[in-house]
Protein backbone atom coordinates (compact mmCIF):
# COMPACT_ATOMS: atom_id res chain seq x y z
CA UNK A 1 0.00 0.00 0.00
CA UNK A 2 1.24 3.64 -1.06
CA UNK A 3 1.89 5.73 2.30
CA UNK A 4 -0.10 8.87 2.19
CA UNK A 5 1.93 12.20 1.66
CA UNK A 6 1.48 14.51 4.18
CA UNK A 7 1.09 17.92 2.23
CA UNK A 8 2.38 21.25 3.89
CA UNK A 9 2.18 24.83 3.09
CA UNK A 10 5.51 26.81 2.57
CA UNK A 11 6.81 30.17 1.71
CA UNK A 12 9.43 31.14 -1.27
CA UNK A 13 11.42 33.92 -0.70
CA UNK A 14 14.26 35.11 -2.63
CA UNK A 15 17.85 34.95 -0.08
CA UNK A 16 17.11 38.50 0.67
CA UNK A 17 14.68 40.83 0.32
CA UNK A 18 11.21 40.42 -0.56
CA UNK A 19 11.43 40.35 -4.10
CA UNK A 20 13.54 38.78 -6.61
CA UNK A 21 16.04 41.28 -9.33
CA UNK A 22 16.69 39.19 -12.33
CA UNK A 23 20.66 41.09 -12.11
CA UNK A 24 20.66 39.36 -8.68
CA UNK A 25 20.10 35.71 -9.29
CA UNK A 26 18.47 35.15 -13.02
CA UNK A 27 17.82 31.27 -12.53
CA UNK A 28 15.85 32.02 -9.55
CA UNK A 29 13.88 35.00 -10.93
CA UNK A 30 13.12 32.68 -13.81
CA UNK A 31 11.72 30.00 -11.64
CA UNK A 32 9.46 32.64 -9.70
CA UNK A 33 7.97 33.76 -13.05
CA UNK A 34 7.67 29.94 -13.41
CA UNK A 35 5.50 30.07 -10.33
CA UNK A 36 3.29 33.21 -10.21
CA UNK A 37 0.04 33.24 -10.14
CA UNK A 38 -1.73 35.60 -12.21
CA UNK A 39 -5.62 35.10 -11.45
CA UNK A 40 -4.64 33.75 -7.86
CA UNK A 41 -6.40 30.71 -8.47
CA UNK A 42 -4.30 27.42 -7.14
CA UNK A 43 -1.99 25.77 -9.52
CA UNK A 44 -0.61 22.37 -9.78
CA UNK A 45 3.46 22.50 -10.95
CA UNK A 46 5.48 19.59 -11.97
CA UNK A 47 9.12 20.11 -11.40
CA UNK A 48 12.11 18.61 -12.19
CA UNK A 49 14.07 16.91 -9.41
CA UNK A 50 18.13 16.76 -9.50
CA UNK A 51 19.12 13.23 -9.05
CA UNK A 52 21.59 10.38 -10.21
CA UNK A 53 21.08 8.90 -12.05
CA UNK A 54 18.07 10.59 -13.58
CA UNK A 55 14.63 8.95 -13.70
CA UNK A 56 11.81 9.84 -15.85
CA UNK A 57 9.97 9.68 -12.12
CA UNK A 58 11.91 12.43 -10.62
CA UNK A 59 9.54 14.95 -10.66
CA UNK A 60 8.15 16.94 -7.70
CA UNK A 61 4.68 17.92 -7.69
CA UNK A 62 4.30 21.91 -6.10
CA UNK A 63 0.72 23.21 -5.68
CA UNK A 64 1.29 26.73 -5.63
CA UNK A 65 -1.46 28.40 -3.58
CA UNK A 66 -0.52 32.34 -3.98
CA UNK A 67 1.91 35.16 -4.75
CA UNK A 68 3.15 38.56 -4.08
CA UNK A 69 3.44 39.70 -8.23
CA UNK A 70 5.78 37.69 -10.69
CA UNK A 71 9.22 38.69 -8.26
CA UNK A 72 7.38 38.38 -4.97
CA UNK A 73 6.96 35.20 -2.55
CA UNK A 74 5.42 32.61 -3.43
CA UNK A 75 3.04 30.60 -1.20
CA UNK A 76 3.07 26.93 -2.24
CA UNK A 77 1.59 23.36 -0.96
CA UNK A 78 4.30 20.47 -1.41
CA UNK A 79 4.46 16.89 0.04
CA UNK A 80 6.73 16.81 3.36
CA UNK A 81 8.88 13.72 1.99
CA UNK A 82 9.44 15.65 -1.22
CA UNK A 83 10.81 18.96 0.34
CA UNK A 84 14.52 17.87 0.86
CA UNK A 85 14.23 17.31 -2.86
CA UNK A 86 12.70 20.29 -4.06
CA UNK A 87 15.30 22.16 -1.60
CA UNK A 88 18.56 20.85 -3.01
CA UNK A 89 17.04 21.42 -6.61
CA UNK A 90 16.02 24.68 -6.22
CA UNK A 91 18.66 26.31 -4.14
CA UNK A 92 18.93 29.96 -4.00
CA UNK A 93 15.75 30.38 -1.39
CA UNK A 94 14.09 31.07 1.18
CA UNK A 95 12.07 28.05 2.26
CA UNK A 96 9.72 29.48 5.45
CA UNK A 97 6.63 26.92 6.76
CA UNK A 98 3.77 28.78 6.67
CA UNK A 99 2.80 29.81 10.68
CA UNK A 100 -0.43 31.23 11.86
CA UNK A 101 -0.01 33.54 15.14
CA UNK A 102 -2.14 33.38 18.19
CA UNK A 103 -3.65 35.81 20.74
CA UNK A 104 -0.18 36.02 23.32
CA UNK A 105 -1.92 34.23 26.24
CA UNK A 106 -0.49 32.10 28.81
CA UNK A 107 -1.71 28.72 28.71
CA UNK A 108 -1.97 27.36 32.29
CA UNK A 109 -1.17 23.76 30.94
CA UNK A 110 2.34 25.13 29.93
CA UNK A 111 3.12 25.71 33.73
CA UNK A 112 4.92 22.16 34.93
CA UNK A 113 4.92 21.94 39.00
CA UNK A 114 7.92 19.57 40.00
CA UNK A 115 8.11 16.90 42.28
CA UNK A 116 9.70 17.20 45.35
CA UNK A 117 13.20 15.07 45.79
CA UNK A 118 12.80 11.92 47.35
CA UNK A 119 14.86 11.89 50.81
CA UNK A 120 18.15 10.13 50.24
CA UNK A 121 18.94 7.66 52.52
CA UNK A 122 21.56 4.79 50.36
CA UNK A 123 25.30 5.83 49.89
CA UNK A 124 26.82 4.12 47.25
CA UNK A 125 30.75 4.33 46.31
CA UNK A 126 32.12 4.00 43.12
CA UNK A 127 35.13 3.45 41.89
CA UNK A 128 35.30 4.54 37.99
CA UNK A 129 38.95 2.33 36.78
CA UNK A 130 40.92 1.85 33.34
CA UNK A 131 40.96 -2.22 33.00
CA UNK A 132 44.08 -2.78 35.25
CA UNK A 133 42.96 -0.92 37.95
CA UNK A 134 43.75 2.00 38.14
CA UNK A 135 41.59 5.35 38.75
CA UNK A 136 39.91 8.00 36.19
CA UNK A 137 39.68 11.14 37.68
CA UNK A 138 37.15 13.59 36.30
CA UNK A 139 34.73 11.19 35.60
CA UNK A 140 30.85 12.01 35.64
CA UNK A 141 28.61 9.58 37.09
CA UNK A 142 24.75 9.89 37.13
CA UNK A 143 22.52 7.73 39.01
CA UNK A 144 18.77 7.97 38.03
CA UNK A 145 16.37 6.21 40.53
CA UNK A 146 13.10 7.36 38.90
CA UNK A 147 14.47 8.16 35.27
CA UNK A 148 11.39 9.59 33.92
CA UNK A 149 10.93 12.24 36.90
CA UNK A 150 14.87 12.72 36.66
CA UNK A 151 15.66 12.16 40.23
CA UNK A 152 18.66 10.33 41.43
CA UNK A 153 21.93 11.75 42.30
CA UNK A 154 25.43 12.95 40.37
CA UNK A 155 28.88 13.30 41.07
CA UNK A 156 32.39 13.61 39.52
CA UNK A 157 35.25 10.75 40.62
CA UNK A 158 38.18 12.09 42.63
CA UNK A 159 41.79 11.83 41.56
CA UNK A 160 41.60 7.77 42.56
CA UNK A 161 38.78 7.43 40.59
CA UNK A 162 36.14 7.70 43.50
CA UNK A 163 32.41 9.25 44.33
CA UNK A 164 30.63 8.62 46.96
CA UNK A 165 26.81 9.40 46.12
CA UNK A 166 23.43 9.28 48.82
CA UNK A 167 20.13 7.86 46.51
CA UNK A 168 16.64 7.28 47.40
CA UNK A 169 16.85 3.68 46.97
CA UNK A 170 19.26 0.64 46.23
CA UNK A 171 17.75 0.05 42.69
CA UNK A 172 18.65 2.33 39.68
CA UNK A 173 16.66 2.78 36.61
CA UNK A 174 19.58 3.25 35.18
CA UNK A 175 23.54 4.79 35.67
CA UNK A 176 25.58 6.82 32.84
CA UNK A 177 28.87 7.25 33.50
CA UNK A 178 30.58 9.95 31.45
CA UNK A 179 34.75 10.06 31.33
CA UNK A 180 35.95 13.52 29.29
CA UNK A 181 38.21 11.66 27.07
CA UNK A 182 40.69 8.56 26.46
CA UNK A 183 37.64 5.73 27.45
CA UNK A 184 34.26 5.01 25.86
CA UNK A 185 31.61 5.65 28.68
CA UNK A 186 29.23 3.47 30.23
CA UNK A 187 25.49 2.93 30.53
CA UNK A 188 23.30 0.00 32.47
CA UNK A 189 19.83 -0.06 33.04
CA UNK A 190 18.11 -1.86 36.13
CA UNK A 191 21.13 -1.75 38.27
CA UNK A 192 20.39 -3.33 41.98
CA UNK A 193 23.00 -1.12 43.98
CA UNK A 194 25.80 -2.18 46.67
CA UNK A 195 27.23 0.14 48.77
CA UNK A 196 30.29 0.12 46.67
CA UNK A 197 30.20 -0.17 42.77
CA UNK A 198 33.61 -0.72 40.65
CA UNK A 199 33.15 0.14 36.74
CA UNK A 200 35.75 -0.70 34.47
CA UNK A 201 35.41 1.68 31.77
CA UNK A 202 37.24 0.16 28.13
CA UNK A 203 39.68 2.63 26.71
CA UNK A 204 39.25 4.17 23.12
CA UNK A 205 41.19 1.74 20.84
CA UNK A 206 42.31 4.62 17.73
CA UNK A 207 41.93 1.90 14.79
CA UNK A 208 37.96 1.03 16.58
CA UNK A 209 35.78 0.94 12.91
CA UNK A 210 32.87 3.81 14.72
CA UNK A 211 29.82 4.96 13.32
CA UNK A 212 32.21 7.92 11.57
CA UNK A 213 34.79 4.91 9.70
CA UNK A 214 32.24 2.65 8.98
CA UNK A 215 30.54 4.83 6.45
CA UNK A 216 33.66 6.54 5.83
CA UNK A 217 37.06 4.70 5.60
CA UNK A 218 38.57 7.59 6.24
CA UNK A 219 41.84 6.30 6.73
CA UNK A 220 41.91 5.33 2.96
CA UNK A 221 40.64 8.89 1.68
CA UNK A 222 43.56 10.51 -0.46
CA UNK A 223 44.21 14.16 1.16
CA UNK A 224 42.18 16.71 -0.47
CA UNK A 225 44.32 18.60 -2.84
CA UNK A 226 42.09 21.62 -3.79
CA UNK A 227 42.01 24.11 -1.92
CA UNK A 228 38.92 23.97 0.29
CA UNK A 229 38.46 26.47 3.61
CA UNK A 230 36.00 25.04 6.40
CA UNK A 231 35.35 27.72 9.42
CA UNK A 232 34.31 26.11 12.64
CA UNK A 233 32.67 28.49 15.05
CA UNK A 234 33.08 26.98 17.84
CA UNK A 235 34.71 26.42 21.03
CA UNK A 236 38.18 27.16 19.24
CA UNK A 237 40.41 24.24 18.20
CA UNK A 238 43.69 22.69 19.63
CA UNK A 239 46.41 22.40 19.81
CA UNK A 240 46.70 18.68 18.57
CA UNK A 241 49.45 17.06 16.78
CA UNK A 242 46.90 15.17 14.61
CA UNK A 243 45.16 18.98 13.36
CA UNK A 244 47.13 21.92 11.36
CA UNK A 245 44.90 25.07 11.82
CA UNK A 246 45.45 27.57 8.71
CA UNK A 247 44.24 30.70 11.36
CA UNK A 248 41.28 32.36 12.33
CA UNK A 249 40.06 34.64 15.20
CA UNK A 250 38.91 34.62 18.81
CA UNK A 251 35.65 36.47 18.54
CA UNK A 252 34.67 36.44 22.04
CA UNK A 253 34.60 40.42 24.01
CA UNK A 254 37.50 41.14 26.28
CA UNK A 255 39.40 38.17 25.24
CA UNK A 256 42.90 38.08 23.37
CA UNK A 257 41.63 37.82 19.40
CA UNK A 258 44.69 35.71 18.32
CA UNK A 259 44.01 33.35 21.28
CA UNK A 260 41.64 30.89 18.88
CA UNK A 261 42.51 27.82 20.32
CA UNK A 262 39.76 25.90 22.50
CA UNK A 263 39.09 26.89 25.74
CA UNK A 264 39.39 23.38 27.31
CA UNK A 265 35.75 22.02 26.76
CA UNK A 266 37.37 20.43 23.53
CA UNK A 267 34.04 20.55 21.64
CA UNK A 268 35.44 22.26 18.78
CA UNK A 269 38.34 20.72 18.50
CA UNK A 270 36.41 17.40 18.09
CA UNK A 271 34.27 18.66 15.46
CA UNK A 272 37.56 20.01 14.06
CA UNK A 273 38.99 16.24 13.82
CA UNK A 274 36.07 14.68 12.30
CA UNK A 275 36.68 17.41 9.48
CA UNK A 276 40.49 17.41 9.13
CA UNK A 277 42.69 15.30 11.60
CA UNK A 278 45.66 13.88 9.89
CA UNK A 279 47.63 11.57 11.94
CA UNK A 280 47.14 8.90 14.74
CA UNK A 281 43.39 9.08 12.89
CA UNK A 282 41.90 10.86 10.02
CA UNK A 283 39.10 12.88 9.26
CA UNK A 284 36.89 12.92 6.56
CA UNK A 285 38.53 15.69 4.68
CA UNK A 286 42.09 15.37 6.05
CA UNK A 287 43.85 18.05 3.59
CA UNK A 288 41.01 21.20 3.97
CA UNK A 289 42.04 24.17 5.57
CA UNK A 290 40.57 24.48 9.07
CA UNK A 291 39.85 28.16 10.42
CA UNK A 292 39.07 28.36 14.21
CA UNK A 293 36.58 31.12 15.13
CA UNK A 294 35.93 30.91 19.04
CA UNK A 295 32.53 32.38 19.95
CA UNK A 296 32.18 30.43 23.42
CA UNK A 297 34.10 31.31 26.62
CA UNK A 298 35.33 28.82 29.32
CA UNK A 299 31.78 27.50 30.86
CA UNK A 300 29.70 29.58 29.69
CA UNK A 301 27.37 30.48 26.38
CA UNK A 302 28.20 32.54 22.72
CA UNK A 303 26.82 35.33 22.19
CA UNK A 304 24.60 35.90 19.15
CA UNK A 305 26.57 39.02 18.38
CA UNK A 306 30.27 37.15 18.41
CA UNK A 307 28.65 34.33 16.10
CA UNK A 308 27.71 37.24 13.89
CA UNK A 309 31.02 38.76 13.58
CA UNK A 310 32.19 35.20 13.23
CA UNK A 311 30.37 34.33 10.33
CA UNK A 312 31.39 38.07 9.31
CA UNK A 313 35.15 36.80 9.74
CA UNK A 314 34.78 33.87 7.38
CA UNK A 315 33.16 35.71 4.56
CA UNK A 316 36.20 38.27 5.25
CA UNK A 317 38.25 35.02 5.18
CA UNK A 318 37.04 33.32 2.24
CA UNK A 319 35.90 30.19 3.53
CA UNK A 320 34.03 27.58 1.73
CA UNK A 321 32.21 26.47 4.17
CA UNK A 322 31.53 27.28 7.88
CA UNK A 323 30.49 24.25 10.51
CA UNK A 324 28.25 25.42 13.21
CA UNK A 325 27.40 22.81 15.92
CA UNK A 326 25.52 24.51 17.82
CA UNK A 327 21.69 26.04 18.34
CA UNK A 328 18.98 26.99 20.08
CA UNK A 329 15.26 26.93 20.20
CA UNK A 330 14.65 30.66 19.56
CA UNK A 331 14.67 31.59 15.99
CA UNK A 332 17.18 34.44 15.72
CA UNK A 333 17.06 37.33 13.14
CA UNK A 334 20.46 38.38 13.69
CA UNK A 335 22.30 35.41 12.68
CA UNK A 336 20.03 34.91 9.92
CA UNK A 337 21.14 38.07 8.28
CA UNK A 338 24.55 37.18 8.27
CA UNK A 339 23.74 33.70 7.15
CA UNK A 340 22.31 34.99 4.37
CA UNK A 341 25.15 37.54 4.01
CA UNK A 342 27.23 34.16 3.64
CA UNK A 343 25.12 32.18 1.16
CA UNK A 344 25.18 35.77 -0.94
CA UNK A 345 29.13 35.48 -0.66
CA UNK A 346 29.31 31.79 -2.15
CA UNK A 347 29.70 30.04 1.22
CA UNK A 348 27.27 27.15 2.79
CA UNK A 349 26.46 27.11 6.40
CA UNK A 350 26.16 23.72 7.93
CA UNK A 351 24.30 23.37 11.34
CA UNK A 352 23.16 21.15 13.58
CA UNK A 353 20.23 19.44 13.89
CA UNK A 354 20.16 19.61 18.11
CA UNK A 355 20.26 16.79 20.59
CA UNK A 356 16.76 17.38 22.18
CA UNK A 357 15.27 13.93 21.75
CA UNK A 358 13.46 14.57 19.01
CA UNK A 359 12.06 17.96 19.23
CA UNK A 360 11.88 20.74 16.48
CA UNK A 361 14.82 21.47 14.87
CA UNK A 362 17.03 24.08 16.50
CA UNK A 363 17.99 27.46 15.14
CA UNK A 364 19.83 28.30 12.87
CA UNK A 365 19.58 24.87 11.15
CA UNK A 366 16.17 25.49 10.79
CA UNK A 367 16.74 28.72 9.06
CA UNK A 368 16.35 27.55 5.30
CA UNK A 369 19.29 29.07 4.24
CA UNK A 370 21.39 26.69 6.51
CA UNK A 371 22.05 22.69 5.91
CA UNK A 372 20.60 21.06 8.80
CA UNK A 373 22.42 17.50 9.68
CA UNK A 374 20.21 15.01 12.08
CA UNK A 375 22.17 12.75 13.92
CA UNK A 376 22.36 8.71 12.73
CA UNK A 377 24.18 5.72 14.41
CA UNK A 378 24.74 2.28 13.39
CA UNK A 379 24.57 -1.39 15.74
CA UNK A 380 27.74 -2.57 16.48
CA UNK A 381 29.71 0.44 15.97
CA UNK A 382 30.44 1.12 19.82
CA UNK A 383 31.24 -1.22 22.57
CA UNK A 384 28.26 -3.13 24.53
CA UNK A 385 26.88 -1.32 27.46
CA UNK A 386 29.03 2.37 26.12
CA UNK A 387 26.47 5.47 26.74
CA UNK A 388 25.65 5.02 22.78
CA UNK A 389 23.92 1.60 23.61
CA UNK A 390 21.29 3.86 25.31
CA UNK A 391 20.84 5.92 21.73
CA UNK A 392 19.48 3.07 19.47
CA UNK A 393 15.69 4.21 18.86
CA UNK A 394 13.62 3.82 15.61
CA UNK A 395 13.37 4.76 12.46
CA UNK A 396 15.50 1.97 11.04
CA UNK A 397 16.54 2.07 7.83
CA UNK A 398 16.33 -0.09 5.04
CA UNK A 399 19.33 -1.43 6.98
CA UNK A 400 18.05 -2.63 10.04
CA UNK A 401 21.53 -2.04 11.77
CA UNK A 402 21.22 1.70 10.85
CA UNK A 403 19.20 3.99 13.27
CA UNK A 404 18.21 7.70 13.57
CA UNK A 405 19.55 8.71 17.33
CA UNK A 406 17.23 8.66 20.19
CA UNK A 407 18.97 12.65 20.72
CA UNK A 408 18.55 14.00 17.47
CA UNK A 409 16.26 16.80 16.79
CA UNK A 410 13.81 16.29 13.69
CA UNK A 411 11.48 17.86 11.56
CA UNK A 412 10.88 19.04 7.69
CA UNK A 413 14.02 21.16 7.79
CA UNK A 414 15.95 18.35 7.90
CA UNK A 415 18.52 18.39 4.97
CA UNK A 416 20.86 15.55 5.33
CA UNK A 417 21.84 12.82 7.95
CA UNK A 418 25.11 11.81 9.23
CA UNK A 419 26.97 9.72 12.16
CA UNK A 420 26.48 11.33 15.05
CA UNK A 421 26.64 8.16 17.40
CA UNK A 422 30.06 7.15 19.33
CA UNK A 423 32.70 8.90 16.81
CA UNK A 424 36.60 9.25 17.73
CA UNK A 425 37.75 12.58 17.51
CA UNK A 426 40.69 14.39 18.81
CA UNK A 427 40.66 16.37 22.38
CA UNK A 428 42.81 18.89 23.93
CA UNK A 429 46.52 18.29 24.64
CA UNK A 430 46.98 15.73 21.80
CA UNK A 431 43.68 12.98 23.41
CA UNK A 432 41.00 11.89 21.93
CA UNK A 433 37.47 11.31 23.16
CA UNK A 434 34.49 9.62 22.53
CA UNK A 435 31.83 12.30 21.86
CA UNK A 436 27.98 11.69 20.30
CA UNK A 437 25.30 14.54 18.95
CA UNK A 438 24.19 16.57 15.87
CA UNK A 439 27.33 18.52 16.71
CA UNK A 440 29.57 15.51 15.30
CA UNK A 441 27.11 14.48 12.29
CA UNK A 442 27.24 18.36 11.61
CA UNK A 443 31.26 18.14 10.69
CA UNK A 444 31.35 14.73 8.92
CA UNK A 445 28.76 16.48 6.30
CA UNK A 446 31.07 19.53 6.27
CA UNK A 447 33.70 17.20 5.85
CA UNK A 448 32.72 14.84 3.40
CA UNK A 449 31.18 17.89 1.22
CA UNK A 450 34.50 19.91 0.99
CA UNK A 451 35.34 16.38 -0.20
CA UNK A 452 32.91 16.57 -3.08
CA UNK A 453 33.96 19.77 -3.56
CA UNK A 454 37.61 19.63 -3.69
CA UNK A 455 36.56 17.26 -6.35
CA UNK A 456 34.65 19.82 -8.41
CA UNK A 457 37.51 22.66 -8.87
CA UNK A 458 35.31 24.23 -11.21
CA UNK A 459 32.72 25.15 -8.84
CA UNK A 460 35.36 26.52 -6.39
CA UNK A 461 36.61 28.76 -9.39
CA UNK A 462 32.90 30.77 -9.43
CA UNK A 463 33.50 34.25 -8.43
CA UNK A 464 31.70 34.44 -4.51
CA UNK A 465 28.21 34.95 -4.76
CA UNK A 466 24.88 33.57 -4.70
CA UNK A 467 25.57 32.02 -7.87
CA UNK A 468 28.15 29.92 -6.33
CA UNK A 469 26.28 28.64 -3.10
CA UNK A 470 23.18 27.43 -5.47
CA UNK A 471 26.04 25.65 -7.70
CA UNK A 472 27.39 23.96 -4.35
CA UNK A 473 24.26 23.17 -2.96
CA UNK A 474 23.37 21.37 -6.89
CA UNK A 475 26.36 19.62 -6.43
CA UNK A 476 25.86 17.94 -3.28
CA UNK A 477 22.06 16.97 -4.50
CA UNK A 478 23.91 15.24 -7.09
CA UNK A 479 26.18 13.02 -3.95
CA UNK A 480 23.56 11.99 -1.56
CA UNK A 481 21.82 8.68 -0.84
CA UNK A 482 18.65 7.74 1.17
CA UNK A 483 18.62 5.40 4.02
CA UNK A 484 15.19 4.98 3.95
CA UNK A 485 14.18 6.91 7.57
CA UNK A 486 11.93 9.19 6.02
CA UNK A 487 12.47 12.68 5.09
CA UNK A 488 11.47 14.32 8.21
CA UNK A 489 14.38 12.51 9.57
CA UNK A 490 16.93 12.51 7.17
CA UNK A 491 16.09 15.03 4.78
CA UNK A 492 17.41 13.76 1.41
CA UNK A 493 19.90 11.21 3.16
CA UNK A 494 23.58 11.33 3.07
CA UNK A 495 26.36 12.33 1.73
CA UNK A 496 28.75 10.30 -0.21
CA UNK A 497 32.35 10.78 -2.08
CA UNK A 498 32.55 7.43 -3.49
CA UNK A 499 30.97 3.84 -3.93
CA UNK A 500 31.73 2.47 -0.67
CA UNK A 501 28.91 4.30 0.80
CA UNK A 502 26.22 1.97 -1.38
CA UNK A 503 26.32 -1.25 0.04
CA UNK A 504 25.98 -0.36 3.86
CA UNK A 505 22.03 1.20 3.27
CA UNK B 1 20.47 47.14 31.28
CA UNK B 2 20.36 44.86 28.65
CA UNK B 3 22.20 44.50 25.53
CA UNK B 4 20.44 44.80 22.39
CA UNK B 5 21.88 43.76 18.51
CA UNK B 6 21.21 46.71 15.91
CA UNK B 7 20.98 45.79 12.50
CA UNK B 8 20.66 48.24 9.34
CA UNK B 9 18.08 47.50 7.13
CA UNK B 10 18.16 49.99 4.71
CA UNK B 11 19.48 50.77 1.42
CA UNK B 12 21.24 53.64 1.50
CA UNK B 13 24.42 54.68 3.94
CA UNK B 14 23.58 54.43 7.44
CA UNK B 15 23.29 57.87 9.50
CA UNK B 16 25.48 56.98 12.53
CA UNK B 17 25.56 60.23 13.89
CA UNK B 18 21.53 59.83 13.85
CA UNK B 19 22.01 56.59 15.41
CA UNK B 20 24.42 57.81 18.21
CA UNK B 21 22.29 60.69 19.07
CA UNK B 22 19.58 58.61 19.82
CA UNK B 23 21.48 56.26 21.96
CA UNK B 24 23.13 59.09 23.70
CA UNK B 25 19.68 60.53 24.99
CA UNK B 26 18.55 57.07 25.89
CA UNK B 27 21.64 56.82 28.41
CA UNK B 28 23.01 53.90 26.14
CA UNK B 29 26.02 52.94 24.96
CA UNK B 30 27.75 51.02 22.02
CA UNK B 31 29.68 48.02 23.36
CA UNK B 32 30.92 46.44 20.29
CA UNK B 33 31.08 48.70 16.99
CA UNK B 34 33.41 46.27 14.88
CA UNK B 35 30.48 45.54 12.48
CA UNK B 36 29.79 48.79 12.05
CA UNK B 37 27.97 50.43 9.53
CA UNK B 38 26.09 46.94 9.05
CA UNK B 39 25.65 46.08 12.55
CA UNK B 40 26.30 46.95 16.61
CA UNK B 41 26.22 45.76 20.16
CA UNK B 42 24.25 48.67 22.07
CA UNK B 43 23.51 48.34 26.05
CA UNK B 44 20.47 50.48 26.90
CA UNK B 45 17.63 50.19 29.71
CA UNK B 46 14.90 48.24 29.56
CA UNK B 47 12.49 51.07 29.28
CA UNK B 48 14.45 52.79 27.03
CA UNK B 49 14.11 50.37 24.50
CA UNK B 50 10.52 51.10 22.84
CA UNK B 51 11.68 54.79 22.42
CA UNK B 52 14.92 54.33 20.90
CA UNK B 53 13.25 51.29 18.05
CA UNK B 54 10.66 54.29 17.38
CA UNK B 55 13.02 56.94 17.30
CA UNK B 56 15.34 54.65 15.02
CA UNK B 57 12.65 54.75 12.75
CA UNK B 58 12.75 51.37 11.09
CA UNK B 59 15.62 51.82 9.93
CA UNK B 60 17.60 49.57 12.35
CA UNK B 61 16.69 46.34 13.43
CA UNK B 62 16.53 45.56 16.99
CA UNK B 63 17.03 42.61 18.46
CA UNK B 64 18.29 41.12 22.08
CA UNK B 65 21.98 39.49 22.26
CA UNK B 66 21.30 35.64 23.91
CA UNK B 67 23.80 33.45 24.28
CA UNK B 68 23.88 30.09 22.40
CA UNK B 69 25.16 26.82 24.72
CA UNK B 70 27.64 23.83 24.04
CA UNK B 71 25.57 21.05 23.13
CA UNK B 72 25.98 18.50 25.73
CA UNK B 73 24.61 15.75 25.83
CA UNK B 74 25.12 14.58 29.38
CA UNK B 75 21.84 13.14 31.37
CA UNK B 76 21.37 15.51 33.88
CA UNK B 77 19.43 15.21 37.42
CA UNK B 78 16.55 17.46 37.79
CA UNK B 79 17.02 19.75 40.73
CA UNK B 80 14.37 20.26 43.27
Amino acid sequence: MKKKKSLENYILLPVSKAFINSKDNPEVADFFNKLNVPDKRPALINLSVRNKPQTPTDEILVEVLDSIQAKGAKLIKISREELPNFRFSYPGLRIIPEKFYRPAICSKERIVVQTKYSRSSFQVTFSITDLKGEGIPGVTVVVFTDFPAGHGSTGITDNKGIVHLKVNKDKADSIYIYPDHSFWGYFKKNVKMTAEINIKLQPIALNYKDGLRYFYNTSALPPIKSKVKIGIIDTGVGPHKDLRISGGKNLVRGEDELDFYDNGEGHGTHVAGIIGASGSINGVAAGVEIMSYKVFPKGEGASNFDIMKAINQAIADECDLINMSLGETLDDEAITSYINEAYNAGMLCFAANGNDNRSPVSFPAAYSLSIAISAMGRKGTFPENSIQSGTILPPYGTDKNNFIADFSNIGPETDLTAPGVGIISTYPDDKYAVMDGTSMACPAAAGIAARIFAANPDVLKLPRNQTRSDEMVKILSMNIKLFGFGANFEGKGMLYYNDELHSKI
Amino acid sequence: MTNFILKYKGAEKPDLNKMTAILDAHKGHMIDGSLLPASALIEIDDAAFEPVRKELDGDWSIVPEFSYHVPDLKKKIKKS
